[in-house]
């Protein structure tokens, strides 16, 4: 269904150079080789431990980090060299920690009223005031805290604004990006629900970027799972639970929390041993073969290739 | 396995802390009481704020100004801890209880080895030469899954990843054989699949040496694998203390309950909508009368908002504060007051 589809991303990849010597230029190879898709008014998920590349494959996404190969192809243009202004109308994001994204000079009318004077979307002066006002009451937040700073506001409240912000221009498209990660629990479910009820009401597409899996699973259609900059499965978020195909994506779900004490008891556990190599000189073949339980020669040698092995469920790994 | 055959190391009973800033007096413990005993893992819960780190560092003698106990008493094994000389306190801290930290970087010392770190543990705490302490260092390091722990007594902590971190702050904290560790949200700064190493080590540990644990965390996930009794705090209350089948089956306190139903689970089968808890945080400088969760509680009474609920016995080992739990609330308050 083309026509469907918000957003495709085509064998992006995202390097870092770092500076090892006076000639000598390494790179960090925080992306490699994404493919993915959105349909509009869906969410996709993306997991993965700190480092995998999750955060930066959303932000090349937007081109906050200029991609280094690769096609992002939204609405059926090619983004990849177009100039960004008016395409930010559209691409938004929310970022993880509330209070370093929100700059603390700024009053939350300043803050949220920013893009709207960027875009001109006000008519005048008056519009300007009403359009924040009914902004931060859509988050649930008070028409008069506009004149207040952040500082004034708790974490919860600090990520209501961030969101406010991102909905400012009205746009079809979010990258969340860790939305929940540095609030309370009792707080990341007000959160949660408020950016469903925004999806069915404003028929937003998101991006959601987190590593806790539970959440993800729980406010994602289909799931991606990232692994040392590589996409190693992608999937309906319960198929990918229930029938999980890459051996890292098991040990990921074997290692989750679950808060019952009978269930977690006695569920078996894949423990993975050591740590996930740097990504400046990641494993050959196959990235995850030095964790990998299963790993056989080949996965060494041979980078695995990303196939549809169910329908509209994908993975890369050789012994599949 | 019956608790009470269990020898009881640490008696908390009323403990206050304040602190004392500029803007007021945050009461950051507002009278608690628990009892360890031997062999037992206890989960603290709460979100952050909840006094549940402060708590600990009250157990270590570790508060700092403004902060202080103001009331209350802390007994292990029968000896008053409040009133330890600092050398008694040296003593105490290592030799009986040791503590983790949440982050592992900021807990170890850049510019030393982590030899000379576990070294420098042991010999504090034990007359002992070098060699033997040393021997004993690395036979922690083995201990909580370390290769080649000779090769890495010489490394710098930068040199280790975050996983290797915590686990080498386990081995500091084991050193001396305590009878206690407190372990403050040692996996929170953790991968999933490293946190999952760090629960299954800790939990080898207990039942290897049978100390007891303390483990703070806000996380129910983690609580449900590790812990024995779990203590709900709120607002520098216990709002509800029992054992983890209790808590997490029979919950009887609304904040707990809420607690669980909030969490999005990655085994529910389809799609729920989350219940949140609403409302904010409280403001600590300036408490709400009554029940501290009382304007965030659905089930919130007239009562609630103006006499502080009494802890109610509501099972063996299982006791929560709440007003809901009382047949006659106005009855009890106008007695207790």
């Amino acid at each position: 269904m083309p026509s469907n589809e918000l957003l495709r991303v085509e064998h992006l990849k995202k390097y870092f150079p770092i500076k090892t010597g006076l000639l000598k230029h390494k790179y960090v190879q925080a992306v490699e080789d994404v493919n993915l898709f959105i349909n509009r008014g869906e969410t996709l998920g993306l997991v993965g431990e700190s480092g995998c590349g999750k955060t930066t494959l959303g932000r090349a996404i937007l081109r906050l980090h200029e991609p280094t190969a690769g096609k992002i192809i939204y609405d059926g243009v090619d983004i990849t060299h177009e100039k960004m202004l008016p395409y930010r109308r559209k691409m938004q994001i929310i970022f993880q920690d509330p209070s370093a994204s929100l700059d603390p000079r700024m009053t939350v009318g300043e803050i949220v009223g920013e893009a709207i004077d960027i875009h001109r979307l006000a008519d005048n002066k008056s519009d300007r005031t009403k359009r924040v006002q009914q902004l931060l009451i859509q988050v649930g937040l008070n028409s008069e805290h506009s004149n207040r700073y952040p500082h004034e506001f708790s974490g919860g409240q600090q990520q209501r604004i961030g969101i406010a912000r991102a909905l400012a221009v009205e746009p079809e498209f979010i990258v969340c990006d860790e939305p929940v990660s540095a609030l309370d629990v009792s707080i990341q479910s007000q959160i949660v629900n408020m950016l469903e009820d925004m999806q069915s009401e404003m028929g937003l597409t998101y991006l959601f970027i987190a590593h806790d899996l539970s959440v993800v699973k729980h406010i994602s259609n289909r799931i991606g799972v990232m692994y040392l900059g590589n996409m190693v499965e992608l999937g309906k978020s319960n198929e990918v639970y229930r029938h999980a195909l890459h051996p890292y994506t098991q040990t990921l779900l074997s290692a989750v929390p679950i808060p019952d004490p009978r269930v977690s008891r006695d569920r078996k556990r894949i423990v993975l041993q050591g740590d996930i190599p740097s990504p400046m000189n990641p494993p050959s073949g196959c990235r995850f073969h030095t964790r990998c339980p299963y790993a056989i020669p080949r996965c060494t040698e041979e980078v695995p290739e990303w196939r549809e092995l169910a329908p509209e469920h994908y993975a890369a790994c050789h012994i599949l | 396995m019956e608790i009470n055959m269990h020898k009881k190391l640490l008696e908390i009973k009323n403990l206050h802390v304040s602190f004392f800033t500029p803007a007021g007096e945050v009461k950051a413990v507002g009278g608690i009481d628990y009892d360890l005993y031997s062999g037992e893992v206890m989960g603290i819960v709460g979100e952050s704020g909840s006094g549940k780190s402060v708590e600990a560092y009250a157990i270590m003698g570790l508060l700092q100004s403004p902060g202080r106990v103001t009331g209350g008493s802390i007994k292990f094994e029968g000896r008053d801890v409040l009133a330890f000389t600092s050398k008694e306190q040296q003593s105490f801290r290592g030799n009986e209880v040791s503590m983790i930290f949440q982050n592992p970087m900021t807990c170890l010392n850049p510019v030393y080895t982590i030899g000379n770190q576990l070294i420098e543990a042991v010999c504090c705490h034990d007359v002992i030469p070098k060699n033997q302490a040393e021997a004993r260092a690395i036979e922690m390091l083995t201990l909580v899954g370390i290769n080649n722990p000779e090769q890495r007594m010489k490394q710098y902590p930068h040199e280790l990843s975050g996983g290797m971190r915590q686990r080498v702050m386990i081995a500091m904290g084991l050193v001396c054989d305590p009878k206690i560790l407190i372990a403050d949200e040692p996996t929170t700064a953790l991968d999933v699949t490293i946190q999952a190493q760090i629960i299954e080590l800790m939990k080898e540990i207990q039942k290897l040496t049978g100390m007891a644990i303390i483990f703070i965390t806000h996380n129910l996930g983690v609580v449900a694998e590790i812990c024995d009794k779990v203590s709900v705090m709120y607002a520098g209350k216990i709002v509800e203390q029992g054992c983890v089948e209790d808590i997490f089956y029979k919950p009887k306190h609304p904040y707990t309950l809420g607690l669980l139903k909030s969490m999005p689970r990655v085994d529910e089968e389809q799609h729920e909508r989350l219940i949140p808890i609403e409302g904010t945080p409280v403001d600590m400088l300036n408490p709400p009368p009554g029940c501290p969760f009382g304007p965030r509680c659905g089930f919130c009474m007239k009562i609630c908002l103006r006499q502080e609920p009494p802890q109610i016995e509501v099972g063996d080992c299982h006791t929560a504060a709440c007003w809901l739990l009382v047949d006659d609330a106005e009855k009890e308050a106008a007695d207790a007051q």
